[in-house]
């Protein structure tokens, strides 16, 4: 493949994905609709398009989208000249599904031109991802618990579903094994619920979280037919109850970590490229020594360096971030209040620099600076104002 | 609908609370040796400080989570540490949303923030005896709270009487304390009365969406008398106005005071407030607006004036936060606000004449600190987070009045209250 995800953000510190006068451009995703996020009101108003300063982080509006189907979730194609979102609904033209959208990028001003919009194939697409071919973007739909492939067209359309697998197998507990003491962290383990998809960086597999069924199925993908096949192994398994929501990949495409959202743990397992195996090795809470209570953890993300790991507490509202040892074993280094709740979503900003933490039921995007060194984060004083903000990408 | 009673509270008791009181009892059953432990050491500078925490459990996580305990939690606050240790558990059939003791100390009375209390679209509140030494509580009676879903009660300086905010029926109640702790059936019942104030509040940070309460009538948050006990401050946060009642001690009525009330900026929802310098003084928390405002009070007229008006939150913010309680320290040189969805609890001094100057911030390491309270020894300041189901303790530097986490999470359902055994 001639580009990773992972390689994607390591490129852009040698100056790609700036624009002349050196911004970087960021989209944010929103909960958009009176039916938000657990039944809450969103408050967003669609896809808001930011102008980053690279010296100070500062956010500064360029622009919205308006689009009132809670596009929660964006990701871009390798070429970063198009977007594609999630809209987290249940009714999507009469049927029991979201959607997804395509939009074309004008790279110059980051202006988003919708491209066509169709059925996700399951209700409540929380996370999509397009391969490293380029050719299909992959959704995970939580309510529905289905996973579906989509071609992209040569113009950045999206084409009718060319597979979707509804995702089977034993729901698990629904008191977590691997919780804090005291934890009520209790959700999703009704029925199977796809929580995220992507491809390995390979591109020869394709992983999907599920969390009520408490374990990461892994799919070989046929890139002429864009069709998905169970791997064998078919699955791994986390501990019952556990939840596996998120995970990411070490820029060496053989670490996987994985976040658990109700156990509020990260699991480090080997992924073998060539059998697809996931082999689990280090189990670590996201949470500091002592905490007790629920905590929801969120997003995962490793810093491009490959030296550290950030994770978001949901009602521990904050970040926490580990080093990465020998072998890829994770040391605990530190954590950060959010300064606001909920943080459903945070990256890492094309230089490396700094850190957005996305909080949701707090309305606006804080921003931290990172001391490339330590992993440490500062607050920088920055809030944004951002209505349900649920996920921040930059325009690489 | 007028209260019987003379029938009802028998009812109550045999109908909910009696169980309650039974897995009470036998949660501090399990507990009896630590008990007797503490009873050997009673003169040692350790023994514990205790302290009871309601719960009150609402929207917390993802579809569907909710911390499923009710109830009323009896804790061990070691004073050298201010690590608390759970030590009982009295158990009933409804959220609480405020507790308070009466200055005896023997007493304590609860809100539960019900609607439908025995089939009446009313709340309920609770007396219990305190046994002092092992912290044991037992039921003494339940009575109506003259209102939909009481958030709030205070014992009147007298002793006599029980003030009761019902925050969903838009009233509030005086109930009497009869010798043995009991309450009685309510003296007086008074709605108030008002325009509704607009949705988005008047002084919230930019981008926030603090709307919350101002929508379907009066919701009086707080009631609380002055220290001289002539006057009730009643704190409406629908109505945007602090409420002022003459308070008749004889026959436990109130009649409106002249002026009859003060109003705050229009949407911010003055939520809680607190007295100080002799009753000179209130600070007044706006729940929509995250401000504390300083009054000056007149004891002899019963009115109040703005003298300033402060954010709760941090320079530079941004957002929707719900401010929720409001401590003063016992030196009467600092006041703590606790931060909703911000997550924090803001600290300001009190200057000399009552100016507010802004000293720091602290993070609760919780979600959604409902109430905050402050040791009987001054030294700690206790964040009861509410969906993130702990207790958090952060030591108080006496001097500056900062906050230090001290590392210790104490785990419960959904605190929402919290009160010291003086």
């Amino acid at each position: 493949m001639a580009l990773s995800f992972m390689s994607s953000p390591l490129s852009l510190t040698q100056g790609q994905g700036k624009s002349s006068n050196g911004s970087i451009l960021a989209c944010v995703g929103t909960y958009s609709s009176p039916q938000g996020p657990e039944g809450s009101v969103g408050y967003g108003q669609g896809i808001y398009l930011f102008e980053m300063n690279p010296a100070t982080g500062a956010l500064t509006p360029r622009g919205l989208f308006e689009d009132p189907s809670n596009p929660s979730w964006l990701a871009l194609d390798p070429s970063g000249t198009h977007m594609y979102a999630a809209n987290e609904t249940a009714t999507f033209q009469g049927a029991n599904s979201g959607s997804v959208s395509a939009f074309s990028i004008d790279r110059s001003n980051g202006h988003l031109a919708p491209l066509n919009t169709v059925s996700s194939q399951g209700a409540g697409p929380t996370h999509l991802s397009v391969h490293p071919s380029g050719k299909y973007l992959l959704v995970a739909n939580y309510f529905g618990g289905t996973a579906a492939v989509f071609p992209i067209r040569s113009n950045g359309e999206l084409g009718s579903a060319s597979d979707v697998k509804k995702d089977q197998g034993k729901v698990g507990p629904r008191h977590p094994s691997s919780a804090p003491p005291g934890s009520f962290a209790i959700s999703g383990h009704d029925v199977p619920h796809a929580h995220m998809i992507q491809a390995d960086p390979s591109g020869r597999f394709v992983l999907a979280s599920d969390l009520g069924l408490d374990q990461i199925l892994i799919w070989r993908i046929d890139l002429q037919s864009g069709t998905l096949t169970p791997n064998d192994p078919a699955f791994a398994s986390l501990p019952p109850g556990d939840g596996p929501r998120h995970f990411a990949f070490h820029a060496n495409g053989k670490w996987l970590y994985s976040l658990q959202e109700e156990a509020s743990t990260l699991v480090l397992f080997d992924l073998d490229a060539s059998s697809g195996k996931l082999t689990a090795r280090q189990t670590i809470s996201t949470l500091p020594k002592g905490f007790t209570g629920t905590n929801f953890t969120s997003e995962v993300m490793v810093s491009p360096d490959g030296r550290f790991v950030y994770v978001s507490n949901r009602l521990h509202d904050s970040i926490t971030f580990f080093s990465i040892g020998k072998e890829g074993v994770l040391s605990w280094v530190g954590e950060v209040w959010t300064r606001g709740d909920y943080p459903r979503h945070f990256n890492i900003d094309p230089t490396g620099n700094f850190l957005y933490s996305c909080n949701q039921r707090s309305d606006a995007v804080t921003t931290f600076r990172i001391n490339r060194q330590t992993g440490d984060l500062t607050f920088t004083g920055q809030y944004t104002p951002v209505g349900t903000p649920s996920i921040i990408i930059f325009l690489t | 609908m007028p209260w019987n009673d003379s029938s009802h509270p028998r009812d109550a008791f045999s109908r909910f609370s009696r169980r309650g009181f039974l897995k009470g009892a036998a949660a501090l059953a399990v507990t009896s040796p630590s008990l007797a432990r503490t009873q050997r050491r009673a003169n040692s500078t350790n023994r514990p400080i205790l302290a009871y925490v309601g719960a009150y459990a609402g929207m917390q996580g993802p579809v569907g989570s909710k911390a499923s305990e009710q109830g009323i939690y009896l804790f061990h606050m070691n004073p050298a540490t201010g690590v608390l240790s759970q030590r009982g558990h009295f158990a009933n059939d409804s959220e609480t949303a405020w507790l308070e003791i009466a200055s005896s100390g023997t007493h304590m009375y609860a809100a539960n923030i019900i609607a439908n209390f025995q089939g009446t679209n009313s709340g309920s509140v609770s007396a219990f005896s305190i046994d002092r030494e092992s912290g044991h509580l037992e039921l003494l009676n339940t009575v109506s709270s003259q209102g939909a879903s009481p958030a709030h009660v205070s014992v009147h300086p007298s002793g006599k009487y029980l003030l009761v905010a019902n925050f969903g029926g838009g009233s509030v109640a005086v109930l009497p304390i009869r010798s043995n702790g009991e309450l009685g059936s309510a003296t007086d019942v008074k709605q108030d009365q008002g325009k509704v104030g607009p949705i988005h509040p008047t002084s919230a940070p930019p981008g926030n969406f603090a709307i919350f309460g101002h929508d379907d009538g009066a919701h009086p948050h707080m009631i609380q008398a002055d220290p001289t006990g002539r006057f009730v401050l009643v704190n409406d946060l629908a109505l945007d106005k602090i409420f002022i009642w003459k308070f008749d001690i004889q026959k436990g009525t109130l009649t409106a005071n002249d002026p009859p009330s003060v109003s705050l900026p229009p949407g911010d929802g003055p939520r809680h407030s607190v007295f100080q310098a002799d009753g000179r003084r209130l600070y007044s928390l706006q729940e929509q607006g995250s401000t504390l405002v300083w009054f000056d009070f007149d004891p002899t007229s019963g009115s109040l004036t703005a003298k300033q008006t402060v954010s709760t939150l941090p320079k530079g913010f941004t957002g929707t936060s719900f401010t929720s309680g409001v401590v003063a320290s016992s030196d009467g040189r600092f006041v703590y606000v606790s931060n909703r969805l911000h997550d924090s609890v803001a600290i300001f001094s009190i200057g000399k004449g009552g100016m507010l100057s802004w000293i720091d911030e602290v993070w609760t390491r919780g979600d959604y600190p409902r109430a905050i309270n402050i040791d009987p020894t001054g030294n700690f300041l206790c964040s009861c987070n509410q969906r993130s189901d702990a207790i958090t303790t952060f030591h108080i530097n006496r001097e500056t009045g900062h906050l230090t986490f001290t590392g210790h999470y104490a785990s419960m359902g959904a605190p929402a209250a919290m009160v010291f055994l003086a």
